[in-house]
């Protein structure tokens, strides 16, 4: 009894579940004084409805095979929002990149071509009846050209 | 046909075959979740919720695995699902009557009254000792059996047991003191 006591104390002041586990399993399972203090199975059965007191279930399988088709009409619909998502941002994506090129290297935009003024061209030159070197230079964001000839050595 | 062989036939397609699970089944699924919720519409909501997710697990389920366990492991999740759903009702309710103070006090008493359990000694319990004591006397559960459905150590299934029968006993001697 004075056991019983004491196992009860060391229990309750460690709620720890491995510690209670092991008094349960050492002590209270075979201890027959214990045992007293713990309701039975029958005891415990008649406070729950039992299955052959309860009007069985109704309808489980319609209902699960409706929920199972609004799931089924959700996944396809979920995908097809997907699909349309997808289609959706790749269209903008080459749309973006169209508009990014165009304005980028569009007409009016990149190298322009020289006006026809400035275009000229040296087919020969000669210094003293021979054949001469010409060097054109043309420096930049300017309208100038420097022609430098000299004879071939 | 056994458990494992009708849900080997489901897998492969053979979808009313867990139509006899179902059948099978629904009588103690739905005596266990009526003694967790003590409440037959919340019972019901949480038996088909659990059918329905056995159904689409049904491929992740191990056969090595007692499917009666399995499902009551569902089972046992959907109501406390219920329970929490039901906590925060009331929870909702208390604050609507203390802010508002519109409701009458006969409908304030219908909804406390509105979920008896099978017994109001069980009322005293906590969702895990109620469950643990159901599968053990209702279903003859062991320790390791009742781990498995709460998804705790067997340790810790045992404790709840040992205390739910500690509890149940004591009042019980006091009611007929």
């Amino acid at each position: 009894m004075l056991k019983c006591r004491w196992i009860d104390f060391l229990f309750s002041v460690l709620p720890i579940k491995r510690w209670q586990d092991f008094l349960v399993r050492r002590h209270i399972q075979n201890c027959p004084e214990c045992q007293d203090k713990l309701a039975t199975v029958e005891e415990a059965r008649e406070l729950f409805v039992p299955e052959s007191e309860i009007e069985n279930l109704q309808g489980v399988w319609p209902a699960i095979q409706s929920r199972q088709d609004e799931r089924r009409g959700q996944k396809p619909q979920a995908q097809r929002r997907w699909r349309w998502a997808f289609a959706a941002a790749f269209l903008f994506i080459v749309l973006a990149g169209a508009v990014w090129l165009y304005l980028a290297v569009g007409p009016g935009k990149g190298s322009p071509e020289p006006p026809f003024a400035e275009q000229f061209q040296i087919n020969s030159i000669e210094i003293d009846n021979q054949p001469a070197q010409a060097f054109v230079y043309h420096p930049r964001d300017s309208k100038t050209y420097f022609v430098w000839v000299e004879k071939k050595t | 046909m056994n458990d494992n062989q009708l849900l080997r036939e489901c897998l492969r397609g053979d979808t009313e075959k867990f139509k006899v699970i179902v059948e099978k089944y629904r009588g103690k699924t739905l005596a266990l979740a009526l003694n967790i919720l003590g409440n037959r519409q919340d019972a019901e909501d949480a038996c088909q919720e659990a059918f329905l997710q056995a159904y689409s697990h049904l491929n992740t389920f191990d056969f090595k695995r007692n499917f009666s366990n399995w499902l009551f492991s569902i089972l046992y999740k959907r109501c406390l699902d219920q329970l929490r759903k039901r906590r925060r009702f009331f929870v909702f309710f208390k604050k609507t009557k203390s802010e508002a103070g519109e409701l009458s006090g006969s409908r304030a008493l219908s909804f406390s009254k509105q979920n008896p359990l099978p017994h109001r000694l069980l009322e005293k319990l906590s969702p895990k000792e109620r469950s643990s004591l159901c599968l053990w006397a209702v279903e003859g559960y062991t320790g390791k059996e009742i781990a498995e459905v709460l998804r705790c150590s067997p340790s810790t299934a045992r404790i709840h047991l040992y205390k739910a029968r500690r509890k149940i006993k004591s009042l019980l001697e006091k009611e007929h003191a």
